[in-house]
This record gives C-alpha cells, structure tokens and sequence, in this order.
C-alpha cells in the first residue's frame, strides 16, 4: 500500500482568511451489507485527505496491528469506530463526528 | 459577511440555541468551568445567550489544587469581572490521602481528584444538567457524543443508551436518577475556537502565548514546573525555554511545545498549521488504550 499521505504537506490558508471556495461540499454515502467496508472507505478517504493528524496516525497504525485485513496496515475503520465495543467487534455502533 | 465568519455565525448560533434550549428543559444546570480556552468560548457564548440577564446557572471548578497558578488567577478574575457565581470543589479526601499526579498514575489520579470530584459536587448542588466544552473533534470516543449526553445513576456514560438527534431537536427528558452532560462546543474544532477566539478578542490565561518559562523534557513531553511541588527524576534539572500550552489542564500531566506564538494571530496561524492534535499533549488520554472512553464511563466530562 502507498503511505504517500504520511508524509504529504498539509496547505494552510492563512488565518482569518476565508477558503476561496466553501460552495463545493462534498456529500458522501456509503451502502453495503455487514462487513463490505463502508467504514473503511470513509477512514480511507479520512486517511487520504490528510485531515487526520499525526498523532491519530500513529495511534490508529498502533491499534490496526493484527486486525486490518487483505493484506493492509491500517484498519482505516478505527478512524470512525472509536469505542471499545466497536473495536472489539469489528462493527460500527454509533455515529461518528469528524471535521476536515 | 465573509465565508469564515458566516460558518463560525453558524457556530455561534447553534452554541446559543443549544444553551437555551438546555436553560429551558432542565430544572438545575450548572456549567463546568474549566478555564482553558474551550471554557473561556464556553462562558462567552452562555453570556451571550441570555443577555443582557446574566446566565441562570453558576460555574462550576473542579480544582486539583495541581492546576497552573495562571489558571486560578484567570478564573477568579474572570468571575469577579463577570460578577458570576462560581463554586470550586475540591476533593479533600483525595487530597488527606495524598493523592498527586506525581504519586499516583495518570489514571487513579485522575479518577479521584477529578471524576469522583465532579459527581461529588453535581450530587451535592443537586445539578440536572451540567454543560461542558468537550468537543467531538479532540478524541475518538468525543467523536460518538450526542449534544444531550445523558448519563445514567452515577453519572454513568452509556454509549448504547443515546438518543437519536434528528435536526436541531434536543430531547431532554430525563428518566429516573439520570442527568445529562450538554456540549454546546460539539461541532467546533479546535481551529474554530482559536478563531472566534481572535474575533471576539477573548481574554484567554497567557499560558497559551509563548514565553520563557522553566521546563523539565521527561519522556519526550515537556513538562513545566509550575512550583516548587515539582519532584524531580535523578538527573533532571529545570531549564528555561520558549514554550507555550495547547491546551491546559493540572500542570504535571500537561505538556507544553516550544513555540514563538506570542499573540493572538501566530497562535491561530500555528494551530492551522499544526500536524499533531492538541490532545497528544495530554498524558492522562495515553496511559492505556480507550482511556478517554473508560474515563468517560466513570462519569468524567
């Protein structure tokens, strides 16, 4: 797997200054059954989108030893499923607030 | 009106609504005051709610006695300028035992000084509904809460037992024994803050502005001692550097980064830029896996 968003510089826009453009959100839905990923293609584009910090990088490559699957490091899900019970199961629970 | 004002209008406007809507729904709130900036933003928009009336609930501070002497200056005097009603607990049991965050790990520390602290104190003002300024944007289990977090006997979190929260409706009847945590701050970033910060011209505590100030470096965190109950590991010695705290909390288990951000704009331009979450500088959130979300259980905020 390419880790190339590791080490991607994050673009900032200097403080107070409005993003040029707020016109284009983006809305994302994902449907699938039980265990088709729809957790992990959010956290993938959570992942890729380098809004998640370095910290919460390390943390989730901590926690995804020995449970991501086909071959991957990362459990991308763990950027959504948060509590035990989720990380325990393997599921989605609950909903999960994250910010770009 | 400007892209970032408006969504920060936003913001603000659903703070607002969120703090009357609590106002009305519940028969005895109170607002956990924690003096960093999530407090101070806090406080700000509960005045802004109800003025020109001063907000109808008292603040509320869970003291350690470990937190920075800044913090406690900054908190009276916010009180005494803002002429609000401001109750300060402090577990003296855990203190006659000798409970430090130096003795003790993060967790049992924490747990007695601060958890049992704070059920202690909303069981003795008799409080329904306590607001916070946790937001969903510092830790995965943040991540999972409702607006109205509700919390069972004990102050108990239930993350199977929340409600749904369709639109701006907020649901808060409360079943017996349970009171409800309400999280006005739930959809700001920590980048949101520091900006309606600058904004508004707020008055944070100046531990956040970069100064020189005497630091120990102890397993890769900057720790800042903060008096002279500072106990230092064999071969540690206190030097003077440029620091400055992200966030603040009891001074041993908080650490600062070196930074230059002196005012109010290089501390919003370095929080934009910043690579790593402002909670990488709490010890208590790394001492053991979920710790938030067991903390959290146990009936912290």
């Amino acid at each position: 797997m390419q880790m190339a968003a590791l080490t991607e510089e994050i673009a900032v826009a200097p403080a107070l200054v409005p993003a040029p453009d707020t016109s284009g959100m983006v809305r994302l839905l994902t449907c699938g059954s039980v265990d088709d990923g729809k957790s992990t293609l959010i956290g993938r584009m959570l992942w890729d989108s380098a809004a998640v910090a370095e910290d919460q990088r390390a943390a989730i490559m901590h926690a995804s030893q020995n449970r991501a699957l086909n071959g991957e490091k990362v459990d991308f899900s763990l950027l959504l499923d948060g509590l035990q019970a989720e990380r325990e199961q393997g599921i989605t629970i609950d909903i999960a607030w994250r910010y770009l | 009106m400007t892209a970032l004002v408006s969504h920060l209008k936003l913001l603000e406007t659903e703070s607002i609504h969120i703090f009357r809507e609590a106002a009305a729904q519940f028969r005895a709130p109170v607002l956990l005051y924690s003096i960093g900036k999530d407090s101070t933003v806090l406080l700000h928009l509960a005045r802004k709610a109800f003025w020109p009336g001063k907000p109808p609930f008292p603040l509320l501070h869970i003291d350690t006695t470990w937190k920075f002497r800044d913090m406690i200056a900054f908190r009276d005097k916010t009180a005494r300028d803002f002429g609000l009603d401001l109750i300060v607990h402090t577990n003296h049991d855990g203190l006659a035992r000798d409970i430090t965050p130096f003795d003790q790990n993060p967790s049992v520390y924490t747990d007695i000084m601060k958890t049992q602290a704070l059920r202690a104190a909303l069981d003795a003002g008799g409080f329904d509904a306590a607001f916070g300024g946790a937001r969903r944007d510092e830790e995965a289990s943040r991540a999972k809460e409702r607006v109205f977090s509700f919390r069972a006997a004990g102050h108990r979190w239930e993350p199977r037992r929340q409600r749904p929260e369709m639109w701006t409706l907020l649901n808060g009847r409360l079943g017996k024994g349970e009171t409800v945590r309400v999280f006005p701050l739930s959809n700001w970033t920590e980048g949101d803050v520091w900006r309606y910060i600058a904004l508004e011209k707020l008055d944070v505590v100046p531990l956040y502005f970069a100064a020189p100030r005497p630091v120990v470096s102890r397993d890769g965190q900057l720790i800042m001692v903060d008096d002279e109950r500072m106990k230092l590991l064999a071969g540690e010695k206190p030097e003077v550097r440029r620091i400055r705290f992200r966030t603040l909390g009891c001074w041993p288990l908080t650490a600062a980064v070196e930074s230059d951000a002196s005012d109010i704009d290089a501390v919003v331009q370095e929080v934009l830029r910043a690579k790593n979450s402002e909670r990488a500088g709490r010890l208590i959130d790394h001492d053991q896996a979920a710790a938030m979300e067991m903390k959290k259980r146990e009936g912290y905020f």
